[in-house]
C-alpha cells in the first residue's frame, strides 16, 4: 500500500457512514412508521436516531480505549482467539444476511419499475461482480468511492425533495403522541434497525487521521442521517396520509413518480431516481460485503480479502434468492430483526467495553 | 547488448586515435582531424553534422595552430590556447566516445592522459513555433521543440529562481537519450520525486524515441485508459505544475514534455483558465465538464430510453423519436455503433491527411454520407444529431489522450446500456468510478481533490476562484512550500 496507514479524514468517516446506512431501507421506511405509530413516524425517528447515536458513541468508546485496532484483534485481545473467531464468523454472517436481503429488495424493485423481463439472477449476479471489484481494491479504494459516491447521490435527491414539496399538506403529519407504548416500542425497534450499518464505523476508526474529531463527526453524520429520515417520513405523510402511505409497499418511490417539475423534459422520474437508487444500494453492499470480507479474512487468517471477499460471492448469492417473493424477504428480516439489533448494537459494544473495563481494573490493582 | 569501450587513454594520441578508427570504423560522418601544437601532436574528433565546424575551425584550430608559440608546457595549452568557453577535461574514454556522438568534440594532446570535450553542439533544429496541438485565445504562444537544451531554457525563462533543479539523466541503452527531470526544490512532494527517479532509473529499454516511451514505461497501471500523466508542448503549462509541486521530465529529440503527478481535473484545464478572468474561466469549466458527461452518456441513454424505457421520456418526444425511426432496419445499438465507427473512421482520416484533404473528408464523411444515409434509411436523423452532439462534446476537452479516454468509457457505457438498459449505465458508470478511485499517478489519487477532499483545494476544481483566493498551492500534492501568497 503505497498511501500512509492512517487515511482517513473527517468526510471520509462521515460520508462512509451516511452511505452505508441509508440504503433500500429508505423506500419502505415511511410504510414501516405508519404501520406502527400513524404519524408519530418522524418522532420516533429522533429518538430511534439517539439511541443508535449513543451505541455509535459506544462503539467509539471501545475502539478509543483499546489504541485504534482493528474490531477482530480487539475480540481477540478481550475474549481470546476461539471466542473471538465464533463472534467474527456471526458478525460476517449477519452482515451478510442484511446485505442479501437488501439486495432481494433492491432486485425485485428493479424488476419492477426498470427491467421487467431480466432475470433476477442476472440482476444480482453483475451487482455482486462489481461490487467485488471494488473490494478488490482494498479499503482505500473503498473509502474514497464513499466520499466520491456521497456528493454524487445527496446533490440531486435532495433537488428531487424539495421539488416534490410542492402540492402536500402539511396538516396531515398531525396528529400526535396518540398511541400505546407497545406501538412506540415496537416502531423503534423498526427504526432502529434502519439505521443498520453504522457498524461500518469499527472497519473504518483505526484508519483515522486525527482521533479527536471523531466524536463530533459520527454525531454529525447520525444527524444528517436522522434528518433525511424524517424528511422522507413526513412527505410521504404529507402527500398520501397516515392511511395511504401503510397501504403502500414502498412509499418513497410512489411519492418520487408523482413529482411534476414544471417544464422538465423527463416526465416520468422513477426511471431516473432508480438509477440513482442503484448507487444508494450499491454502497450500502459493498461496505457491509468489505466488512464482513474483512471479518472472514481475519477468522481464516486469509492473507487478503481477495480471497475471502471470493469466498463470500457464492453465499450471497444464494441467500439472496432464498426467499420466493418479496413478503417473504421482509418476514425474514423482520424474523431477524431484534436479534441482530441486540446483538450488533449492544452486546458486543457492551462486552468488549466491560471487559476491557476489569481487566485495566485488575492492572491497576 | 551492452558495448564495452576502453576507459583507458594513453598519453599517446596516435593509440588512442587508432582505437577509435577501429571503434567507429564504417562510419562516413566521423571526422579525425590530427595536427600540431607546436611540437606536440594532437587530434579532434567529432561529428560531421552534430558538431559546429564555425566553433572549431575560428576558436580551436586556429588558435592552437596559429598561436602555439605563447605556451611553454603542454599543460597550458588548455588555459591560453583554447578561446572555448565550455569544455572540461575528461579522464575516461568512454565518455569521450559518449560526448562524440552526442554531438561535442573531444581533443587528445600529445602526453596527457586525458581529453578535453569542447561544447560544439550544433545542428539543424526547428526553432519555437506555436504548438499545434494546444492553442490559446491568450497567453505565451511559445511551444517546445526537439532539442532539450532549448527547452530547459524556455523553462528557466519562467523560473528565475536557484531552487529551479534540472536533473540529468540519460536511458536508452543504444540512443543513450538525454532525460531532464525538472522540479522546484522546496516546493515538490519528496515522495513523487523520489519514485520518477527510482522508476526512470529502472528503465531497461534499448532506445527512447519519445517522451511517450517513458511515459509508458514509468506509468502506475497500465490496464487503465486513462492517461497517468499530462503530456504538453507549452512552457508555461510545465511552469505552472512545476509551481504546484509537480515534476515535469523533458526527453531530448521531442517537443512533449511530461508533468507528474496527474489528476483528472487537472486534465480538464487549459493555461487559458489561468490567464482570462475568473468568472468566464468558471463558466469555461463547468462547460466543459457538462460536455464530457454528454459526451458520455448520450448514445448509451439513447439506446436505454428507445429500447427499454420508453415510458421515461415525454409522449410527445417518445412518438417523434420513434416516427423517426420508422423504416430503420437495426435496433437501436447497431445503429450506435455503426455511427460509432463511422465517425471513429472520419477523425482518423482527418488527422492523417494533409490538411487541404483533410477538409475534403469532412465534408464527403460528414454532409453528404449522414444525408444520405438518412435518406437511404439506414440510420435515424435522430441517430445523426446525438453522434454529432457527442462528437463535437467529446472535442472540447482541452487533453486529446483523455478525451480518446472517455471514448473508449462511451463504447463501453454502450454495451453496458444494450444489455440491461438504465440499470446496465449505473452498474457501469459505477465500474467506471471504482476504477477511476483506484488509479494513482505517483501514489496520488487520480481523482483529487475531490477524494479526501481539502476546502482550500475546491477553488480550483469546477470553477476557478479570483486568483486573488490561490493563497495555497493544492494541498492534495502534499508540497513543502504551501504558501503562494501572502
Amino acid at each position: 500500500m503505497n498511501e500512509k496507514l492512517e487515511f482517513v479524514g473527517k468526510y471520509g468517516l462521515f460520508s462512509t457512514i451516511v452511505v452505508t446506512v441509508i440504503g433500500v431501507g429508505v423506500f419502505s421506511y415511511p410504510n414501516v412508521m405508519a404501520s406502527d405509530v400513524g404519524t408519530d413516524g418522524w418522532l420516533v425517528t429522533i429518538v430511534a436516531g439517539f439511541i443508535c447515536f449513543m451505541s455509535l458513541y459506544l462503539m467509539y468508546k471501545v475502539v478509543d480505549k483499546n489504541g485504534y485496532i482493528t474490531l477482530y484483534e480487539i475480540m481477540e485481545n478481550t475474549v481470546g482467539k476461539l471466542l473471538s473467531k465464533i463472534l467474527a464468523l456471526i458478525l460476517a454472517g449477519y452482515f451478510i444476511i442484511e446485505v442479501s436481503i437488501g439486495m432481494r429488495i433492491f432486485v425485485e424493485v428493479i424488476k419492477m419499475y426498470l427491467l421487467e423481463q431480466t432475470p433476477t439472477e442476472f440482476i444480482l449476479v453483475v451487482m455482486i461482480f462489481t461490487g467485488l471489484y471494488l473490494v478488490r481494491g482494498e479499503i482505500t479504494a473503498l473509502v474514497k468511492f464513499n466520499e466520491i459516491s456521497f456528493v454524487i447521490m445527496f446533490v440531486p435527491i435532495i433537488i428531487v425533495l424539495v421539488f416534490s414539496t410542492r402540492g402536500g399538506d402539511i396538516s396531515n403529519v398531525l396528529p400526535i403522541l396518540q398511541h400505546s407504548p407497545k406501538e412506540y416500542f415496537s416502531g423503534l425497534i423498526d427504526s432502529a434497525y434502519s439505521f443498520a450499518g453504522f457498524e461500518i464505523a469499527f472497519l473504518i476508526l483505526p484508519f483515522m487521521k486525527e482521533k479527536k474529531i471523531i466524536k463530533k463527526t459520527i454525531m454529525e453524520s447520525m444527524i444528517f442521517i436522522t434528518i433525511f429520515y424524517i424528511l422522507v417520513v413526513i412527505l410521504c405523510l404529507m402527500f398520501f396520509t397516515k392511511d395511504h402511505t401503510r397501504d403502500l409497499l414502498w412509499p418513497t418511490i410512489t411519492l418520487i413518480r408523482a413529482i411534476v417539475i414544471p417544464g422538465s423534459f423527463i416526465e416520468r422520474w422513477e426511471g431516473i431516481v432508480m438509477t440513482l437508487w442503484v448507487l444508494f444500494y450499491f454502497t450500502t453492499f459493498v461496505n457491509f460485503y468489505y466488512f464482513s470480507g474483512e471479518l472472514v479474512k481475519k477468522a481464516f487468517r486469509l492473507n487478503d480479502i481477495k480471497i475471502s471477499s471470493l469466498i463470500l460471492v457464492p453465499i450471497i448469492y444464494l441467500t439472496a434468492l432464498y426467499p420466493q417473493n418479496i413478503a417473504e424477504v421482509y418476514s425474514m428480516s423482520k424474523k431477524s430483526t431484534p436479534f441482530f439489533i441486540t446483538f450488533s448494537f449492544i452486546f458486543i459494544p457492551v462486552i468488549l467495553l466491560i471487559i476491557k473495563g476489569n481487566r485495566k481494573k485488575g492492572e491497576g490493582m | 547488448m551492452k558495448e564495452i569501450i576502453r576507459d583507458l587513454i594513453t598519453p599517446k594520441v596516435e593509440d588512442n586515435i587508432s582505437y577509435l578508427k577501429e571503434l567507429l570504423n564504417d562510419t562516413s560522418d566521423i571526422i579525425f582531424r590530427e595536427f600540431n601544437i607546436a611540437n606536440w601532436k594532437s587530434a579532434i574528433v567529432y561529428i560531421d553534422g552534430l558538431a559546429d565546424k564555425v566553433i572549431l575551425d575560428n576558436f580551436v584550430l586556429e588558435s592552437v595552430m596559429l598561436k602555439s608559440e605563447r605556451v611553454e608546457n603542454v599543460m597550458q595549452i588548455k588555459d591560453n590556447l583554447l578561446t572555448v568557453s565550455d569544455m572540461r577535461e575528461v579522464l575516461k574514454l568512454s565518455e569521450g566516445v559518449n560526448a562524440v556522438l552526442s554531438g561535442d568534440t573531444i581533443m587528445f594532446i600529445e602526453g596527457i592522459p586525458a581529453l578535453y570535450v569542447i561544447a560544439s553542439r550544433a545542428w539543424p533544429n526547428r526553432g519555437v513555433t506555436e504548438p499545434s496541438g494546444e492553442t490559446v485565445i491568450r497567453g505565451g504562444r511559445d511551444g517546445f521543440t526537439e532539442t532539450i537544451r532549448f527547452n530547459t531554457a524556455l523553462i528557466r525563462r519562467r523560473i528565475r529562481d536557484t531552487r529551479l533543479k534540472i536533473k540529468p539523466k540519460t536511458v536508452g541503452t543504444r540512443s543513450k537519450t538525454d532525460v531532464a527531470i525538472i522540479y522546484i526544490e522546496d516546493i515538490v512532494n519528496k515522495d513523487v520525486l523520489q519514485k520518477v527517479q527510482e522508476r526512470i532509473e529502472a528503465i531497461k529499454i534499448d532506445a527512447v524515441l519519445d517522451s511517450g516511451y517513458i511515459e509508458q514505461l514509468i506509468e502506475d497501471e497500465k490496464w487503465s485508459p486513462f492517461p497517468q500523466m499530462q503530456s504538453t508542448e507549452k512552457p508555461d503549462v510545465v511552469a505552472a505544475g512545476l509551481y504546484e509541486g509537480r515534476v515535469a521530465i523533458i526527453v531530448d529529440n521531442t517537443p512533449f514534455a511530461i508533468i507528474v503527478p496527474t489528476t483528472l481535473p487537472s486534465l480538464f484545464q487549459t493555461p487559458d483558465d489561468y490567464y482570462q478572468r475568473w468568472m468566464n474561466s468558471s463558466l469555461l469549466r463547468l462547460i466543459r465538464f457538462f460536455a464530457i458527461v454528454l459526451a458520455l452518456l448520450l448514445p448509451s441513454l439513447y439506446i436505454a430510453v428507445t429500447s427499454f424505457h420508453t415510458s421515461i421520456i415525454p409522449t410527445k418526444l417518445a412518438y417523434s423519436i420513434a416516427a423517426s425511426r420508422e423504416g430503420v432496419p437495426f435496433p437501436a445499438f447497431v445503429e450506435t455503433i455503426i455511427m460509432e465507427i463511422s465517425l471513429a473512421f472520419l477523425i482518423e482520416a482527418v488527422v492523417r491527411l494533409p490538411k487541404a484533404i483533410g477538409s475534403t473528408i469532412g465534408i464527403v464523411g460528414g454532409l453528404i454520407l449522414g444525408q444520405s444515409a438518412v435518406s437511404a434509411g439506414i440510420v435515424s436523423p435522430i441517430m445523426i444529431i446525438i453522434v454529432s452532439i457527442t462528437a463535437i462534446a467529446s472535442f472540447i476537452t482541452p487533453n486529446y489522450e483523455v478525451s480518446s479516454a472517455f471514448r473508449l468509457s462511451r463504447l463501453f457505457l454502450i454495451i453496458c446500456s444494450s444489455i440491461i438498459g438504465l440499470y446496465g449505465i449505473a452498474l457501469g458508470l459505477i465500474i467506471l468510478l471504482i476504477h477511476l478511485v483506484k488509479l494513482k499517478s505517483f501514489g496520488i489519487p487520480y481523482l483529487s481533490p475531490f477524494v479526501h477532499p481539502h476546502k482550500r483545494d475546491m477553488k480550483d476544481t469546477f470553477i476557478r476562484a479570483p486568483i486573488s483566493a490561490f493563497k495555497t498551492r493544492p494541498e492534495f500534492m502534499e508540497p513543502k512550500d504551501k504558501i503562494r501568497q501572502d
